[in-house]
């Protein structure tokens, strides 16, 4: 039988010491796979996978792994329904490798080594699965781990690890920017560069380096196809009600000017560029991205590549690590939107003052901040349980949320003048949402319809109680 | 409609009005749609609004002969295949959402309705635009076959890759109308159909067999969805298609019960129920004008129409046609009981995804005489936001009014974006 070691041997023949450029290509090409072919995978070639596995090195050489082969597609529902795991490749991939290790040995291990142990072992079954030719991906991001061990019958010594999904590749993902090895690499002892992430999951108060590196990263997480409802990561934004009325506003307003140049301020995943590409790619003029690192572009590029070839889309890239300036001449851009990000900065004045910089006279600003008097309380329930894991909650919890007063003050103080402030998703619709649920449970149907008509209607707010919206739509203009 | 005349009048009255919504390289204007509204972007959109249009061409060029409606059929092929993305969607296809693309079951209806049109094309001697069937290959190979076909459930999903265990039956019908329309085309039916066949079985396992609801097939695969008997007509035509091809007698007998349950829902006003529960009341309102003709079509194209239907459609629409040629969207969105006395304003503001579907059956009765129809603009009052407002449109424009005059909603038609949306 095919031995990974054996493989491994071969490899290394004729080469001093480990230099196996084989080895190397191969950790070098491996990617996360998240389309797959309907093609089975022998269990052959299965059996050999998992050899590699056997070949990690484990704590105390205890080898408690389990691996669980699950092809059918009765028993993935059954895995998802009970982890939640509600990933699609969990039902695309042909094959799944539920990873177990018996943890029981260990369980106060400061260093963690069981887990260790087994992640060993999945990067060693990852790497040859890409030896293989195959495509896999790890997901390690599985809600309810417990649900998989139950949908497997697996007994109460043995722990969910997490689940590869296998299977032959039906994409070709970009490589994701990696750290230089310098980045990673001391000797003796740790070097005293800062920290990448700030310890606190609060990102206005990060450095600016911080926030780049982590958008630079974080951006890769979810890979470059993305639809409308996907659950597993954050829901391509353009989807929602917010995106829908941000769309609207831009054109609205883009239609206000000839062949506008239209600058957005760190996109992220570039979901409104897309929209403005999509729906008004031929009124604007040059379209701005501007990001804090190349990556980010290099992200957004990857991902428009499937849908469109952006003609009029300029990527920017802030220039100083340590300063934010929009790499753009004075008064150069007619247009400029800004969705919730000035949440991430604490003092969003620099911020501020570069956007009235670059902005023309009689240019507009489509600013949208977070409202601070709404009640987020998603954002305080996961506060209280701790439940914050910095990455799928980009975005909708811990950045700063503003209060009106302050931000318009701010405004005002850079030099810009408020044309008009809407309320995004007031707090009326919770409200509604909540006896409508009432009206249904005493089977006051008719009530219960209208209310759900009323509040399906309710989402934009310009009376005084917009100041109880989730979102606050600013228009704000250098004169 | 009543008379042969006022037929052809209303044709040309519905000509007059579809010509004032053309925008650059289509069909623009506010959307409203059941789940939602697409009152900012006016533009272009690329979704089942082609059904109406295309088979209405189609039925006014056999009637007619006119080589006008084949210019027409050609143009629409070149404007939906210029809309395409490179991952096989199209731009602003999602209707009440857009702009979006990937809209379901929009794009493969609007295909759907394309392949039919085409056939129309090359049976009068004419050719079809060649990028048209690299359009088809490219969505149907590439978006409804490599990303939307559910391996598991061996249906058709919505979305790329969430809600794997969640399909809505009318998608997955309008995707099997597609697959069947291009199996004819490429003549590659031995590889096509398992999926056809998973797609129409995963309907059967929907349709209640027994109940009040015996022969409807909800809304979505989730527990408790509710019945719509429009959507659930919209699955008719794909069920006869597939049993004719399959020579499985399954599907024709589904249809015919489907067909059964979406009569039941008729309401005595004329129209249908717009929703219809398992564990309470029947949802009577809005009626969706362009809805109900949506129901006729679909039992038309699934050869299952009786007299009856024709007739109950032709007394819904008669007096709802307005002073711009559109006909009036719905009746009772304000007031779910139906006791508005004044009209939402959503009940008035003409859409053309809504539109079309009326547009179709009308040419379908259409004599081959000519109509005339004199536009002038409508007025009427309406209710914005439970209060008196009004609404006006002529050949320029569609606004809204408050009751004090404030405009709320503006469209200067032509143009990609609404000028003032305030609702």
């Amino acid at each position: 039988m095919f031995r990974f070691s054996e493989h491994r041997l071969q490899a290394c023949e004729g080469e001093t010491g480990l230099k196996s450029a084989t080895f190397y290509d191969l950790a070098h090409r491996r990617r996360s796979t998240r389309l797959f072919k309907d093609k089975s995978v022998s269990p052959e070639i299965i059996r050999r996978i998992v050899s590699a596995a056997i070949e990690a090195p484990s704590s105390c050489n205890r080898q408690l792994w389990h691996c669980v082969v699950v092809t059918e597609p009765a028993v993935k529902m059954r895995m998802n329904k009970f982890s939640s795991a509600e990933q699609s490749y969990l039902y695309d991939a042909p094959v799944l490798l539920a990873v177990f290790y018996d943890c029981s040995l260990e369980n106060h291990n400061p260093c963690k080594t069981p887990f260790i142990t087994a992640g060993m072992a999945i990067y060693a079954m990852l790497l040859a699965a890409e030896e293989e030719g195959l495509g896999a991906i790890y997901l390690g991001g599985i809600r309810n781990p417990a649900g998989i061990a139950k949908a497997l019958n697996a007994p109460p010594w043995l722990t969910n690890v997490g689940v590869i999904c296998l299977g032959h590749k039906a994409d070709d993902p970009p490589c994701p920017p990696r750290r230089p090895v310098d980045e990673i690499l001391s000797y003796e002892e740790c070097d005293s560069k800062p920290a990448h992430f700030h310890a606190d999951i609060r990102p206005h108060l990060w450095t600016l380096r911080q926030l780049a590196d982590f958008r630079d990263k974080l951006i890769w997480y979810k890979g470059i196809h993305i639809d409308g409802l996907t659950l597993h990561a954050d829901p391509d934004a353009r989807f929602s009600e917010k995106y829908r009325y941000l769309t609207g506003r831009i054109g609205m307003l883009c239609a206000q000017y000839e062949k506008p140049s239209v600058l957005d301020i760190l996109s992220l995943n570039g979901a409104l560029i897309l929209q403005m590409l999509n729906t008004c790619s031929d009124d604007i003029g040059t379209l701005y991205a501007y990001e804090l690192t190349p990556g980010t572009l290099e992200y957004m590029n990857a991902y428009f590549k499937t849908l469109i070839r952006p003609e009029n889309l300029q990527g920017i890239v802030n220039e100083d690590p340590d300063t934010l300036r929009i790499p753009l001449p004075d008064s150069s851009v007619d247009l400029i939107t800004c969705y919730e990000r000035l949440e991430h900065f604490d003092d969003p004045a620099p911020l501020l003052r570069e956007i009235y910089r670059v902005l023309k006279p009689g240019g507009k600003v489509l600013a949208v901040v977070s409202n601070r008097f709404y009640p987020h309380l998603y954002r305080y329930k996961r506060m209280k349980k701790r439940k914050y894991a910095l990455g799928r909650n980009w975005n909708r919890g811990p950045e700063r949320k503003y209060n009106p007063r302050e931000i318009e003050a701010c405004f005002r103080a850079t030099g810009f003048t408020i044309d008009g402030m809407t309320g995004l998703q007031p707090v009326e619709r919770k409200i509604l949402g909540v006896i409508e649920q009432l009206c249904k449970k005493f089977k006051r149907y008719n009530r219960a319809d209208a209310l759900a008509a009323r509040s399906e209607r309710m989402y934009t707010n310009r009376t005084v109680s917009r100041y109880l919206c989730s979102s606050l739509a600013y228009e704000i203009s250098r004169q | 409609m009543k008379s042969p005349d006022s037929n052809e009048n209303a044709v040309a009255g519905m000509e007059n009005w579809i010509a004032t919504l053309r925008v650059r390289n289509g069909y623009g204007g506010p959307s409203i749609g059941p789940d939602g509204d697409s009152l900012s972007y006016c533009g272009t959109a690329f979704d089942w609004r082609y059904e109406g249009f295309l088979d209405g061409c189609a039925a006014l060029y056999r009637a007619t002969g006119q080589a006008d409606y084949l210019d027409r059929i050609e143009r629409d092929l070149r404007a939906i295949c210029s809309a395409q993305l490179l991952n096989g969607t199209f731009r602003n296809s999602w209707f009440d959402q857009n702009p979006y693309e990937g809209g379901m079951p929009y794009e493969p209806a609007l295909l759907a309705a394309a392949c039919r049109a085409r056939t129309v094309l090359t049976e009068s001697g004419r050719s079809a635009p060649a990028e048209f069937d690299r359009a088809l290959e490219l969505f149907v190979e590439t978006r409804l076959l490599n990303e939307l076909w559910n391996r598991l459930l061996h249906t058709f999903n919505d979305w790329l890759q969430s809600r794997f265990e969640y399909y809505t039956p009318h998608a997955v019908a309008a995707a099997i109308e597609l697959l069947m329309d291009y199996a004819d085309l490429t003549e590659d039916w031995p590889r096509l159909k398992p999926y056809v066949i998973g797609a129409a079985d995963s309907l059967l396992t929907l349709q209640c067999s027994s109940g009040s609801l015996s022969g409807g097939i909800p809304l979505s695969n989730q527990r408790g969805s509710a019945f719509s008997p429009a959507m659930a007509a919209r699955c008719a035509p794909a069920l006869i298609k597939a049993a004719d091809k399959t020579g499985q007698e399954k599907y024709r007998q589904a249809a015919v019960a489907l067909a059964d349950f979406v009569r039941r829902q008729a309401q005595p006003g004329g129209g249908f129920a717009f929703l219809v529960f398992n564990d309470r009341p029947v949802r009577q309102f809005p009626i969706i004008t362009g809805a109900v003709a949506d129901i006729v079509n679909s039992f038309e194209r699934a050869g299952l129409l009786l007299p009856n239907d024709t007739e109950h459609l032709e007394t819904f629409l008669a007096g709802k046609q307005m002073e711009t040629g559109a006909f009036i969207s719905a009746v009772g969105s304000a007031d779910p009981s139906g006791r508005s006395a004044l009209p939402d304003w959503r009940d008035i503001l003409p859409c053309c995804g809504w539109q079309d579907k009326i547009y179709s059956f009308l040419a379908r009765q259409h004599n081959g005489r000519q109509g005339t129809f004199q536009p002038a603009e409508v007025r009427r009052p309406v209710r914005v936001r439970g209060r008196c407002g009004e609404y006006i449109e002529n050949e320029n424009f569609m606004c809204i009014l408050n009751r004090v005059g404030k405009t709320l909603y503006l469209w200067e038609k032509g143009s990609k974006w609404a000028g003032i949306c305030l609702l």
